[in-house]
């Protein structure tokens, strides 16, 4: 056995604080001396969000990561953010990717006691790019044209343009397969599941738990080692420290780092952290004065000290950004020089472009999560000695949604992870594919470009140079703010052995997770 | 009697109808709906025109709320927009987990309130009555969620651990599981009822306690405990029933903090996340229950009047 925090976990934090290896009993030689054993009932909690578990409509971190136990995907993302078989045991591109043939594992099992076949993966594709289901992430799937079935074990997906990007983008949480009897009424699967995951759902108590046993069929032999997981809100986070604490729970995820500092030196206990893509970030809306000239964006994005509101909002725990949205997680990513707040050259470019006096500019934030006020509050204090006047009104989430989201207003956008960079960049930057969000894709057509060049190319290398023109294009002019990256935060008890934490934190794989001993045995 | 029944039953079946009409206007003053909070940030104008489609938002609210209306009356309450569940099954779960929970509560808030309310009234202006009104005035002073995290970290907390810190387990699991789930929740609740019952005995008693047919009982030589059980008690605990009503309405919908710190799933999480989430039927239905257990319980309450005392008369 390896130590619990993979490598590039371990690397990829800055002041990483978990104190894991001062932990008793977790030396090498003992964790050496352990193997895997099977048993054990794991307790995860959450804070917010478990609406549904149908994988196809599903929104929140937490229906996530209980459709990742249930489902599987065609492929899954490795540590490096690769993609590796799931459902899926080869693929194949063809026709420069505008072409992709999946061949399918032989004997995978639905809970419900059929064999998986071509037919379900096409189902669930057809049913998700359906509009007729509006399914949330449907944009993110790429520009799929057809999806048929060849034989029972391999299907083919036809794009309508070269899609290079596309056995990450399978691995999505909208594109767990399901099995073509359960997408037939949409309105079940929210409550019942049709999958061919570790663990088979018994029961699901909206807006409260999910609670899965062990599938004793699942095709990756001997796999989940544990007997069943229950996943629980807890509303409150204190109430969630103190069950932590009592070890009615196990895991918590998407700690803040407040409770993770807390959670971190508990005696048994671990802090994990890994470096995610998950940003919050100020939009610029480059249509219109003042931020339809790029000297006062820059200007803008000069004011900030990342260092410290990265201290003084996350703890200090992540990465800092240079006003795009890919992180050192993803595999598009490009080092570009860091950006350091410089006030005098803010000053000067205010000047230069008559707003020396200064320019009053109003800033929406909705109140969850808490990232996004809290990046508005300090914004408007680094920006006042440059001449910013920022009026902060934050807003309830639903408010929010329904007045101020995407109507092309200066507000700040929350995102977590997405499983490639093209994700995030065409949500954020392209009008059609995405939503353009900072009104700025009309007035650079050929950064745009760049965007949909790249994901046509199929060769890494060539890929991440089209991306380095386009990140630091939206470094230099593009219509987001974007000061760092929030590391995913969990916490653990030393006796939950092989987790790994996700850079996409909902991407809870437990299959391989076991209890030792000394893990407590009771049962709620 | 029957005929007072009757009437007041007809009325509170307009009081839930207006009820109704009012959640119903009210949701819809709030922007956005159902469809944009499933979409989140990720909605598309095409999406969201596809969703209310199908959920039937893009119809004229009238024809939305009759249309409800009429399926209430025949007994189909809906589908929840948010759960895409059956919201009689969401909202039974509910609220028999909140019934749990206001029972618990309500049963020690008696057998404690009562008691300390009659010794307060028996020691009126001496030290105990004093201590007994401040300790209970305290209860009900201290915020929910301060009372109930406290009693969580102490009681819940690694070193005394004695209860679970949260949630809610099925009986078939076991009563005893089951009951110590509710205990912290159950304490809290009547830290912050007790005081009502209290002071409404004490009051009620000290006032009966100088009537002038508790001093005949005393001079036909009636012993002190049998005046305060047998006379006294019986006419001063009337307007605690009133009390008690209204706290039931309370217990069954408006305990979100306490549910929120414990994680109970209970009426009042579910409220709040009908709003949150612009759950119309689901909000319609859970206001009409909660309204229904306050109009119910009051109408039990006066009916319990007439039936405890005598004199009381409905026509």
């Amino acid at each position: 056995m390896t130590p619990r925090i993979s490598r590039r976990a371990f690397l990829g934090v800055t002041g990483l604080i978990t104190g894991a290896a001062a932990i008793p009993g977790l030396t090498p030689a003992r964790v050496l001396a352990q193997s895997e054993k099977p048993g054990g009932l794991l307790r995860v909690s959450v804070t917010f969000g478990l609406s549904t578990i149908n994988p196809i409509m599903h929104i929140s971190g937490a229906e996530w990561m209980a459709t990742k136990w249930m489902y599987n995907n065609l492929t899954r993302l490795n540590a490096k953010r690769e993609p590796v078989p799931d459902l899926a045991e080869s693929w194949s591109a063809g026709d420069g990717a505008r072409v992709w043939t999946f061949k399918l594992r032989q004997g995978v099992r639905f809970h419900h006691g059929r064999e998986l076949a071509a037919e379900d993966v096409v189902a669930t594709f057809t049913t998700l790019l359906d509009p007729k289901t509006a399914s949330p992430y449907r944009g993110e799937v790429g520009p799929v044209d057809r999806v048929e079935a060849l034989d029972k074990s391999t299907v083919r997906f036809t794009m309508k343009s070269p899609f290079s990007v596309f056995p990450a983008i399978a691995a999505v949480p909208n594109a767990r397969v399901v099995a073509r009897e359960g997408l037939a009424d949409m309105k079940a699967l929210a409550s019942r599941e049709f999958g061919t995951g570790p663990f088979k759902l018994k029961e699901f108590v909206p807006g409260d738990r999910v609670v899965v046993d062990r599938f004793a069929d699942y095709f990756r032999k001997g796999e989940p080692y544990l007997d069943g997981v229950t996943l629980r809100v807890f509303p409150d986070p204190a109430t969630e420290l103190t069950a932590f604490k009592s070890k009615e729970i196990d895991l918590i995820s998407g700690l803040t780092p407040d409770l993770f500092s807390q959670v971190a030196t508990l005696a048994g206990a671990e802090g994990l952290a890994v470096a995610g893509g998950t940003f919050a970030a100020v939009t610029l809306p480059s249509d219109k004065p003042p931020f339809n000239d790029n000297r006062v964006r820059e200007a803008l994005k000069l004011c900030v000290d990342r260092k410290l509101m990265l201290a003084a909002i996350h703890n200090g725990q992540g990465e800092l950004g240079v006003d795009h949205p890919v992180s050192s997680a993803y595999d598009a990513y490009v080092p570009l020089a860091p950006r350091s707040a410089d006030l005098e050259k803010a000053r000067q470019l205010m000047k230069d472009a008559g707003l020396a006096n200064g320019v009053t500019v109003k800033l929406f934030a909705a109140n969850s999560p808490p990232i996004r006020e809290r990046i508005a509050v300090v914004l408007k204090e680094m920006a006042r000695p440059v001449g910013f006047n920022i009026d902060v009104e934050v807003l309830a989430y639903d408010r929010y949604l329904a007045q101020v989201w995407n109507k092309g207003a200066m507000y700040v956008v929350y995102y977590a992870t997405r499983p490639t960079a093209d994700a995030i960049l065409m949500k954020l930057y392209h009008p059609k594919e995405g939503l353009d969000e900072g009104r700025w894709a009309a007035a650079h057509p050929n950064a745009i470009r760049l965007l949909e060049q790249a994901r046509e190319i199929l060769d890494p290398d060539r890929r991440r140079r089209h991306y380095a023109d386009f990140l630091k294009t939206s470094r230099d002019e593009g219509p987001f703010m974007l000061p760092f990256f929030a590391n995913e935060l969990n916490g653990k008890w030393a006796y939950v052995r092989n987790y790994r934490l996700s850079p996409s934190s909902s991407d809870m794989v437990l299959d391989d997770v076991w209890l030792t001993g000394d893990a407590p045995k009771k049962k709620t | 009697m029957a005929r007072y029944a009757l009437r007041r039953l007809a009325s509170i079946a307009l009081i839930l109808l207006l009820v109704s009409a009012i959640v119903f206007a009210a949701i819809h003053v709030l922007p956005g709906n159902a469809a944009t909070l499933i979409l989140g940030e990720y909605a598309t104008p095409e999406a969201l025109r596809t969703l209310e489609r199908e959920m039937g938002l893009d119809r004229p609210l009238l024809v939305q709320y009759a249309s409800w209306v009429a399926s209430v009356v025949t007994g189909d309450w809906g589908v929840s927009l948010a759960m895409k569940q059956p919201v009689a099954t969401v909202v039974g779960y509910r609220l028999r987990n909140s019934a749990f929970l206001a029972l618990a509560a309500l049963t020690v808030v008696v057998v404690v309130g009562v008691p300390l309310g009659t010794l307060a009234a028996l020691r009126r202006g001496r030290p105990l009555d004093l201590a007994i009104v401040t300790a209970t005035y305290v209860g009900i002073s201290i915020p929910e969620f301060v009372t109930g995290l406290a009693l969580l970290l102490v009681l819940a907390g690694p070193s005394v651990g004695w209860f679970p810190t949260s949630g809610y387990v099925e009986l078939a699991s076991g009563v005893t599981a089951w009951a110590r789930h509710l205990v912290l929740p159950a304490m809290t609740l009547t830290i912050v009822l007790l005081a009502h019952v209290v002071r409404q005995t004490r009051s009620g008693l000290a006032d009966v306690l100088t009537a002038p047919y508790i001093r005949t009982a005393r001079l036909k030589g009636a012993s002190a405990r049998r005046i305060v059980l047998r006379h006294a008690l019986r006419n001063a605990l009337l307007p605690t029933i009133t009390v008690l009503a209204l706290d039931l309405g309370y217990l069954m919908g408006g305990i979100v903090v306490v549910e929120e710190v414990f994680a109970y799933p209970g009426m009042g999480r579910l409220v709040i996340y009908a709003v949150q989430n612009r759950d119309v039927p689901l909000l319609q239905m859970c206001a009409l229950v909660v309204a229904s257990v306050y109009v119910l319980a009051n109408f039990a309450a006066d009916l319990a009047y007439a039936w405890l005392d005598p004199r009381i008369r409905y026509s």
